[in-house]
């Protein structure tokens, strides 16, 4: 009782100090609502220039990643392009702590027509001039090569008449030993500016709307004549909710017309007197497995490559409920959320757990065990929510937001038995272990239990919890431990638990991972040192965390490595197959495991120290799992396409057949619906066998720019019956307004009153291209010492922004971007009031400098302008004025 | 409507924690070593079991340019804004770190620091799990980020992280 008023009290307090702190965030001045971010002092968006891209491997991003881009980068036909080369490293003389890095050559992969020219413009770094050579390079070697011989000059390469139009390798060489920048462009670049445009948010059906009429408003008439001829009612979905049709007049044949028309209809419906609101009738997606997710195939978060190694696109083609109904135990550090509230990911498919940590690891604010399995993070330093990772891995649910797990509708116990920093008792494992148990005279907790954590000495009582448990059907998952020994590690090696070793990218142990004749089975756990699969990343798990983001912990995605990521992959099949077969218990699963079953593709593995009975094939457990049902059926590889004008224009997917005992199957049909994809080769009907190739190209004119979209390619085939197999297709045609991408910028506000020849650099922040704009705000000077680099005091200041490619410290010198408010070479001043934010503010940044001409009188000549000088220690604020680490004009 | 209103509610006693452990770390941090003489010498700014540096050692800040490297490397997880406001002019950051370390239950953090001339001798305090404990199998890389005066140094001289003392030389 006196916890429940504790509980209640600590509740008000915390509700009391909430409403305070909005009330301080509030405004007195009534009624007008006030932006979210009170205490901007300046933002804006900075644009970027028609074609603009930039070499991916610059001095500044080098600086930051050493690794330079091993491929070409691919360019549009009309670019403009600013890159770095050296082929060396060093120290800038005279600039101490400003390094450059090696990049001896940048390569490009451009589609070229016969007498287009390409041009490159040189630029010397403070190291002075030092040559560059200019290739154009097809299959059978260089077509044509052009040195800048030192010289400041633009050089060009030319396709010649003899050589056909298509894809060639543009590449640029230090033929030197100091670094350079340089520009490369078409020569037609810049003379369009494409014009914005929106993401849709949602797509929804033509000539339909959905009507809230007014309450009281009189729902007789919507039968009438006159209605029906305005509105077009077609369905009550509920008491005053009607689903319109669009008059016949308002609809059009074309897509993108009727979408126009329809919204156009839906603006008239909204002026009517009788009507509350109007929305379009939106549409769902077809969502059906982790393919779908974003996460499956993000290039910024981390492909999940561990799914594909586990072949669990097939496993969600034969168990498509998701290991439904099946309850899996994560016995961890909790979950980051609260009850009801939990990591958006993980929410739908969170049941009520239980919190066994006792008091001596516990750090969640209630000492000792609760009902509440919260990840409360690490009272010391920074947490990464490990519990919260491996649920996700298991049972993150497919809602077109984040990743998925590979049991995405399965049903996920949190039972938390780390504390802080991420250990625990053996004590609480065992009374948890009893809890998933069950009563005596009832069920089970849980089918599965999930135990990403080790380290424990054998101990008979939990060996006792284990097998009581087994035996009532509960399977046991552990991870095998991360000592990269053979040394037996608890729970893993005990009997009735299946150990579980890590793999990375390319199905070989990880370097960490434990071994030994007690491992059961392997599955992906990354190794960040390697990049087993090529995909040009460290091999790290992606799923569900949570990071401190501006000062709060907000839910987030990361990629983690250990046999703690492991274990859940397991653990999540072994969900997809219990859906399947119910009566799957610890002895079944280990017999299929044993002879092969559910682990090496279409081979049957010897039993190793490593890999135990070896990598789990996800595709063939659940094949064994659903064994009598399922015949012959065609899986993909890759199982999902994805085609865009800045990546791959065409692809290949091979069919195999796959089954218990593949034989041939008979082709019924290929098709491809989608306008804007094309079926180059596929089988034709009739033909049959066990291996086929399907190849197909983009048509990007058939896109409409800027939106991704999806489709399917459906094979209809014969095996026991007839059966179809759909491969999911993205399609995109990258506009240039969204690839553009001119470099990391550095935003300024510099003093406009030069101190001799010199601007003083007063504040200044990073902005990072997004949909091919800037984003960037400064925050008022909070008084507070030390001022950071991006808070400003009250007064007047030119704004200037620009990319330092060379890593100089330096912004907006020759070779490099560069803008400057409101246009670059009309520089104003722009005025910071205490409590009175300038919002809005755009300016546009270009490799190109404004030229002085009759159309644009107010550009001076700058001619010794060498760039502003970047901050690259906070100013002293101790009451005196900054020091002048200022521009030089 | 009441239904969001009891989400909310029941988010707020974690929201609430969570602010409780920053400002645990931020107390600990604003909590200087103090030298013989009373005076601040140097102060704990951060510490995280997810820094991303992989082997044992020291990394020595001075620029926000190098701060930034250490803070885009894959895996880190650090308490980001402490460390940028951080007056790199006034004070410079040592990163003591343990390196990779097989699972959870490791960290690392300032017990105590002297100055001796222009050497400064700082001592760190290592947490690791006792044998047996059950942690969690994921592999961690424990820092602690220590603040120190500027400039005021020839060399920083680390103990307790590894047998010998781990040296810089400024």
């Amino acid at each position: 009782m006196p916890v429940n008023i504790q509980a209640a009290l600590y509740r008000f307090a915390v509700l009391a100090g909430l409403i305070t702190a909005l009330w301080g965030c509030g405004n007195s001045n009534g009624n007008e609502p006030e932006p979210a971010f009170v205490d901007i002092a300046l933002s804006g968006a900075i644009d970027i220039e028609t074609g603009t891209r930039v070499d991916a491997d610059n001095a500044a991003s080098l600086a930051l990643n050493p690794r330079p881009s091993p491929g070409p980068q691919l360019l549009p036909q009309e670019f403009i392009l600013a890159g770095y080369v050296s082929a060396n490293s060093g120290t800038y003389s005279g600039l101490s702590d400003l390094d450059y890095s090696t990049d001896s050559v940048d390569a490009f992969s451009i589609t070229i027509r016969q007498g287009q020219s390409v041009y490159l413009q040189p630029f010397s770094t403070s190291e002075g001039p030092s040559p560059l050579t200019l290739s154009l390079i097809n299959k059978s070697g260089v077509v044509e090569t052009v040195s800048t011989h030192n010289q400041p000059d633009q050089v060009r390469v030319s396709l010649p008449s003899t050589e056909p139009t298509g894809t060639y390798t543009l590449q640029v060489e230090a033929a030197g030993s100091d670094p350079m920048l340089y520009i490369l462009s078409t020569s037609v670049t810049g003379s369009a500016r494409a014009t914005a445009f929106e993401w849709p948010d949602h797509d929804f059906v033509d000539s339909q709307a959905i009507v809230v009429l007014k309450s009281g408003a009189n729902q007789a008439p919507m039968r009438s004549a006159r209605s029906q001829a305005a509105m077009g009612p077609q369905k009550e979905l509920a008491p005053g909710v009607w689903l319109m049709k669009a008059p016949l007049q308002a609809a059009r044949s074309r897509q993108t017309q009727s979408k126009e028309s329809t919204l156009q209809w839906i603006r008239t419906l909204e002026k009517r007197p009788d009507v509350a609101s109007v929305t379009p009738n939106y549409t769902m997606r077809a969502m059906q497995t982790p393919l779908n997710e974003p996460l499956y195939n993000s290039p910024s978060v981390g492909q999940q490559w561990h799914y594909e190694l586990l072949n669990a696109p097939i496993a969600w083609q034969i168990a498509p409920d998701g290991g439904s109904g099946v309850t899996l135990a994560v016995m961890d550090t909790g979950l980051f959320g609260a009850p009801g509230n939990w990591h958006s990911d993980l929410n739908a498919n969170i049941i009520e757990g239980w919190d066994f940590v006792s008091e001596e690891f516990d750090n969640d604010g209630m000492p000792g065990p609760d009902s509440n399995p919260s990840d409360p993070g690490n009272a010391v330093g920074s947490s990464v929510y490990h519990g919260t990772h491996v649920a996700g891995t298991i049972a993150a649910a497919v809602n077109g937001a984040g990743g998925a797990g590979i049991a995405y509708k399965s049903s996920l116990l949190p039972v938390r038995v780390l504390g802080e920093g991420g250990t625990g008792s053996s004590a609480d494992l065992l009374a948890a272990l009893r809890w998933v148990a069950g009563p005596s005279g009832g069920e089970p907790l849980a089918e599965i239990v999930n135990l990403s954590l080790g380290g424990l000495p054998f101990l008979q009582s939990l060996q006792d919890a284990i097998t009581y448990g087994a035996d009532r059907g509960i399977v046991f998952v552990a991870a095998a431990g991360n000592s990269a020994s053979a040394v037996a590690s608890y729970p893993a090696a005990f009997d009735k638990v299946f150990a579980v070793s890590a793999v990375d990218g390319a199905g070989v142990l990880a370097s960490y991972s434990n071994y030994g004749s007690w491992i059961d089975v392997a599955a992906p756990g990354g190794d960040a040192s390697r990049d087993g699969n090529a995909d040009g990343r460290s091999d790290l798990v992606s799923s569900s965390s949570a990071a401190l983001v501006n000062g709060t912990v907000q839910e987030t995605y990361i990629g983690l490595q250990g046999t703690s990521m492991a274990a859940p992959h397991v653990s999540a099949v072994f969900a997809l197959m219990k859906n399947l077969n119910s009566a799957l218990g610890y002895e079944q699963l280990n017999d299929m495991l044993m002879t092969g079953k559910l682990t090496c593709g279409s081979e049957i593995c010897l039993k190793s120290t490593e890999l135990g009975w070896g990598l789990l094939d996800a595709g063939k457990s659940a094949l064994a799992a659903a064994a009598g049902t399922v015949s012959d059926f065609l899986t993909a590889s890759p199982s999902i396409v994805s085609l865009s004008t800045e990546g791959e224009l065409s692809a290949g997917v091979s069919l195999n057949v796959y089954g218990s005992a593949p034989s041939d199957i008979i082709i019924g049909s290929v098709s491809v619906v989608a306008p804007w994809l094309r079926l180059d080769s596929a089988p034709v009907s009739g033909d049959s066998g066990t291996d086929f190739a399907i190849s197909v190209t983009l048509l990007p004119e058939a896109l409409e720019a800027g939106i991704s979209e999806r489709t399917t390619i459906v094979i209809e085939y014969r095996s026991d019956e007839l059966r179809r197999l759909e491969i999911p297709v993205i399609g995109q045609r990258v506009t240039d307004q969204q690839a553009r991408d001119a470099g990391r910028h550095f935003v300024l506000l510099v003093d406009p009153e030069p101190v001799g020849d010199r601007y003083t650099t007063v504040a200044q922040t990073i902005a990072v291209a997004e949909n091919g704009q800037y984003q960037f705000s400064f925050l008022p000077d909070d008084g507070e010492v030390p001022r950071m680099l991006n808070e400003v005091p009250p007064g007047d200041y030119i704004l200037v922004a620009g990319t330092d490619l060379d890593n100089d410290g330096l912004i907006c010198h020759a070779g490099e971007a560069c803008a400057e408010y409101p246009v670059a070479g009309l520089r104003e001043e722009i005025t910071i009031r205490q409590g009175d934010p300038v919002t809005g503010v755009r300016m546009t940044t270009s490799y190109s400098r404004p030229s002085i001409s009759a159309a644009t009188p107010g550009v001076l000549p700058r001619p010794a302008f060498i760039g502003y000088r970047l901050i690259q220690q906070l100013p002293d604020t101790g009451g005196t004025a900054p020091k002048t680490i200022g521009a030089e004009r | 409507m009441i239904a969001a209103y009891r989400k909310v509610l029941a988010g707020l006693p974690l929201v609430f924690l969570l602010v409780g452990c920053v400002w645990l770390v931020g107390c600990a941090s604003s909590e200087p070593v103090e030298s013989e003489s009373s005076a601040p010498l140097v102060r704990q700014v951060t510490q995280s079991a997810h820094c991303g540096l992989t082997g044992p050692g020291l990394a020595y800040v001075q620029t926000s340019e190098r701060l930034q490297q250490l803070l885009e490397l894959p895996t880190q997880n650090m308490a980001v804004q402490q460390l940028r406001q951080v007056d790199l002019q006034q004070e410079h950051l040592l990163f003591v770190t343990l390196g990779e370390k097989p699972t959870g239950g490791y960290n690392v953090s300032l017990a105590s620091a002297e100055r001796a001339g222009k050497i400064l001798r700082l001592s760190m305090a290592i947490r690791a799990p006792a044998p047996g404990t059950m942690v969690t199998q994921a592999i961690t890389s424990p820092c602690a980020v220590v603040a120190v005066p500027a400039n005021e140094w020839s060399e920083i001289r680390v103990s307790g992280v590894r047998d010998k003392d781990l040296v810089l030389k400024l």
